[in-house]
């Protein structure tokens, strides 16, 4: 009796296990599946490398995905060298163990702010406050602002993962701090650094609340030329103007085109970033 | 009379709850190699921890007392880089770095001296030739340091702290899991270098304190906290120990 019991309970939860995997598997399966169905057969040449014409009813998304990419460029230049520095601070500068969790605490909950609210703050701090207007690097440092806790914790993570026999030798070897930093916590941690990078660059790429009020518009931007004033368009804003639209058949094909390259960009990150955890994962098992 | 080097006076190391090491005074003359021997836990490789500060970047332990190198206080002389790149430290296990045997046997000294393509050579192959591992690997300098065995990674990490050429080397059990021909290895390198290095040895192995040593430093834990009980040359201590844990020890 207690056996078949035990029997009972052991497939009930490998059977749990399984749904709940098939379950996220699906939602994920048929969204990227819907997308790609419907998006690529918009995708053309003409449609990547034109500008979109008739507000995003007709020509292409060439400006909508160079804004993209500036936005994430921007982004990464902001994000890299704080979350580094924020990283240092908490795995190598701060030895009190409070102070650490204190820290860690702050980041994750950073990391849990709505999007929106980067957003209305960056409204007011810098198109109304600085009177910067609408402009790309609003953008980038509210993206970047966004992103920065999950890559400082990825890399600070990666930074406590790295074995404690390399820092106590290369102290025991008369390394000071910054070149046990470059020699040794850098190089070793370079890996979930940039997995941690792209997966938020991933993130920033897809977002539309941050910038929607600070540094995106859905027409008359180009690439830009300065810093105040000068909003560049977005893939995201872009899909959520098309959107609106989707009562025109060609603004709604249009809309999945644009998704359909949101999500290839996307996934190219994630892709992009595989090879760096790999690699981690080797050199830990090497260690 | 040889210089004394290291002077190690009233050194206790503790936790909040409990002192590791309590009172601890000997020293250390120029090339001189000092075997320190005694059960596990009684706090041997914390003294050599203390010796070169790292016990006192380790949370939770505290440090006091004074250690003079060459008549300073090391705990206020200088900055701990600087010391520790003339009291340098063998750990227990071999630990190499992702890279090349040569990357690795760089490692340390290109931190402290600028280093030209020759000169580079010069040092690895020196370090190499002392630490008895040149013949092996003089070959594949190029290769991944993952891929030698553990006693060769341990002479390359003997090769990687010789390289900064320390005055003080600081062991700590360097042969405790290698096989016989690696320790033969490292005991001649030893040999080689007591008339040159100043040395403090960490181990377990009596036979091996009795070939290499020119005096022994007991420390027991009986009490709980390690304390020296018998200091004196190697001949003294092996044969005539004064303090009964010697005996008791000489004798399990």
């Amino acid at each position: 009796m207690k056996d078949s019991i035990r029997t009972l309970k052991e497939n009930f939860f490998t059977g749990f296990v399984f749904v709940s995997g098939l379950i996220t598997l699906g939602f994920l399966a048929a969204a990227l599946g819907l997308v790609t169905f419907k998006g690529f057969r918009a995708v053309s040449p003409a449609f990547l490398f034109t500008a979109m014409r008739e507000g995003g009813v007709s020509g292409g998304i060439l400006y909508q995905i160079a804004g993209t990419v500036i936005l994430a460029l921007t982004t990464l230049s902001i994000v890299l060298p704080i979350a580094w520095g924020v990283a240092l601070l908490r795995s190598v500068y701060i030895p009190n163990t409070a102070l650490r969790q204190g820290l860690s605490f702050f980041l994750y909950t950073l990391n849990g702010i709505p999007s929106i609210l980067f957003g209305i703050f960056g409204f007011f701090l810098f198109v109304k406050g600085l009177g910067w207007g609408k402009s790309w690097l609003t953008g980038g440092i509210l993206l970047a602002m966004m992103i920065l806790p999950a890559v400082a914790m990825n890399l600070s993570e990666g930074m406590d993962r790295i074995p404690k026999d390399y820092i106590e030798n290369a102290r025991a070897l008369g390394l000071s701090r910054s070149q046990l930093i470059w020699s040794v916590l850098a190089p070793q941690s370079f890996s979930s650094f940039m997995s941690g990078l792209l997966l938020g660059l991933g993130r920033a790429a897809g977002e539309t609340a941050p910038v929607i009020f600070t540094a995106t518009v859905f027409a008359g931007a180009f690439i830009p030329k300065g810093i105040t004033d000068n909003p560049v368009l977005s893939l995201p804003y872009h899909i959520f103007n098309l959107a609106q639209e989707s009562y025109q058949p060609q603004a709604l094909q249009n809309a999945w085109g644009s998704a359909f390259v949101l999500i290839a960009m996307v996934f190219f990150f994630n892709l992009a970033q595989l090879p760096f955890r790999l690699r981690f994962h080797e050199e830990a098992e090497a260690a | 009379m040889k210089n004394v080097i290291l002077s190690v006076r009233s050194l206790e190391v503790r936790t909040l709850s409990r002192a590791i090491l309590g009172g601890v005074s000997f020293e250390l003359q120029e090339s001189e190699l000092v075997s320190v021997v005694g059960p596990s836990g009684s706090g041997k490789s914390t003294l050599l921890r203390a010796l070169n500060r790292l016990a006192g970047e380790t949370p939770g332990l505290m440090v006091s007392g004074e250690v003079l190198y060459h008549g300073q206080n090391i705990f206020s002389c200088c900055r701990v880089h600087e010391l520790r790149k003339n009291i340098g430290m063998l750990f227990q296990k071999p630990c190499v770095y992702p890279g090349s045997i040569l990357r690795n046997v760089l490692f340390g000294v290109k931190h402290h001296q600028k280093l030209n393509a020759k000169l580079a050579a010069d040092i690895s192959e020196r370090s190499l030739r002392k630490a008895h591992l040149w013949e092996e690997v003089k070959d594949r300098l190029h290769h991944p340091a993952f891929e030698l065995s553990m006693g060769q990674k341990q002479r390359l990490c003997f090769a990687r702290l010789l390289a900064v050429d320390p005055e003080i080397l600081l062991l700590d059990e360097p042969t405790a899991n290698l096989d016989p021909h690696s320790t033969l290895e490292i005991e001649k390198t030893l040999m080689e270098l007591k008339d040159s290095k100043s040395i403090i040895l960490v181990t377990h192995l009596l036979s091996q304190a009795r070939r290499l040593s020119d005096r022994v430093i007991m420390i027991s834990a009986a009490s709980g906290t390690g304390i020296i009980v018998e200091d004196g040359s190697a001949a003294e201590f092996f044969e005539n120990p004064k303090a009964l844990e010697t005996q008791a020890y000489l004798k399990s």
